[in-house]
């Protein structure tokens, strides 16, 4: 008997990716439409819970960035104050006595500002959790150096 | 010289390359990206104590929100013509939540009968939570834009 030869295609293979290069090019556009380019930076730390509301209308606008989350008081991404499941500790600051107080570093930010008369805006991102008292003795260090119109952060939901 | 002659050859664009660049872009932006939809509250700080007086003298009429632990919430209002404070209570739902539903239908009451208010500060309790402010908050802003917190 004799064997059966198997014809041997040579025709070469080529992937089709100019479809593919199209999705990618929608899906490029698209993420960078979204992509935020905000010098501050409003992304919640993954420890933070924000607060839901239905609707707001009101944008977050480029300020100041006051968190405040469990353990720590952060002003411009910097830890500032540590907190002990949301109240202030005995020795509030991070590296004791000579460090900068939270009224300090408001103080300083403020004379940071270009316009230090108009630049009086915040934004709070505080935790769900945050009692009453907390917030407002950041809010009033935060009023006492002239921080007077708070943003509060929250997370829309439809 | 070939000037003239038609060329029957193919150009291939090797377009692997760019599908590479594609590649890293799309997964750096959408690690780094946040799907979150965030917004804000506007409002103001406010010292607590006795309201401002107008141009005539006479303080201007204020409206002032009371958080209590409970989940009652307490409307103290002052000034304009009114002779004494008036305090109004909302109770609270049994969960010791605000209801924020009766403050709402309170507060659209008072500002039919007392359109000169355009103004509300809100204080809390210290062991009442972020969350149940800002919805009072957001609340009393549908009403009134205008909203403080006591600092």
């Amino acid at each position: 008997m004799k064997p059966i030869k198997k014809k041997r295609k040579s025709t070469e293979m080529s992937l089709q990716i100019t479809s593919m290069a199209d999705i990618f090019m929608i899906l490029l556009v698209f993420l960078l439409k979204n992509y935020s380019t905000s010098i501050t930076s409003i992304t919640p730390s993954t420890h933070l819970t924000l607060p839901q509301v239905l609707k707001s209308n009101a944008q977050v606008r480029e300020s100041l960035k006051v968190e405040i989350s469990r353990n720590v008081v952060v002003v411009d991404d910097k830890p500032i104050v540590r907190l002990n499941n949301f109240q202030f500790a005995p020795s509030e600051t991070l590296h004791g006595a000579d460090s900068p107080t939270l009224e300090q570093v408001f103080a300083h930010q403020r004379k940071l500002l270009p316009i230090p008369n108009l630049g009086s805006g915040l934004v709070v991102m505080a935790d769900q959790q945050t009692p009453y008292s907390t917030l407002k003795r950041v809010v009033a260090s935060a009023a006492q150096a002239g921080f007077v119109n708070l943003q509060l952060v929250v997370v829309e939901t439809e | 010289m070939n000037v003239g002659e038609s060329s029957s050859q193919e150009v291939d664009l090797n377009i692997a390359p760019i599908i590479d660049m594609f590649t890293v872009l799309i997964t750096y932006l959408i690690v780094t990206a946040s799907f979150l939809t965030l917004a804000a509250v506007d409002v103001g700080v406010s010292a607590t104590g006795t309201a401002a007086a107008t141009s005539a003298g006479r303080p201007s009429m204020s409206m002032l929100l009371e958080l209590k632990s409970g989940g009652d919430v307490n409307i103290a209002l002052q000034g304009g013509n009114l002779t004494h404070e008036i305090d109004i209570d909302v109770k609270g739902l049994p969960n010791s939540l605000q209801n924020v539903k009766a403050l709402e239908a309170r507060l659209r009451q008072l500002q039919a009968k007392w359109p000169q208010i355009k103004e509300v500060s809100v204080t809390a309790d210290p062991n009442i939570i972020y969350k149940n402010i800002v919805d009072v908050i957001h609340k009393v802003q549908s009403i009134m834009p205008k909203v403080y917190i006591s600092s």
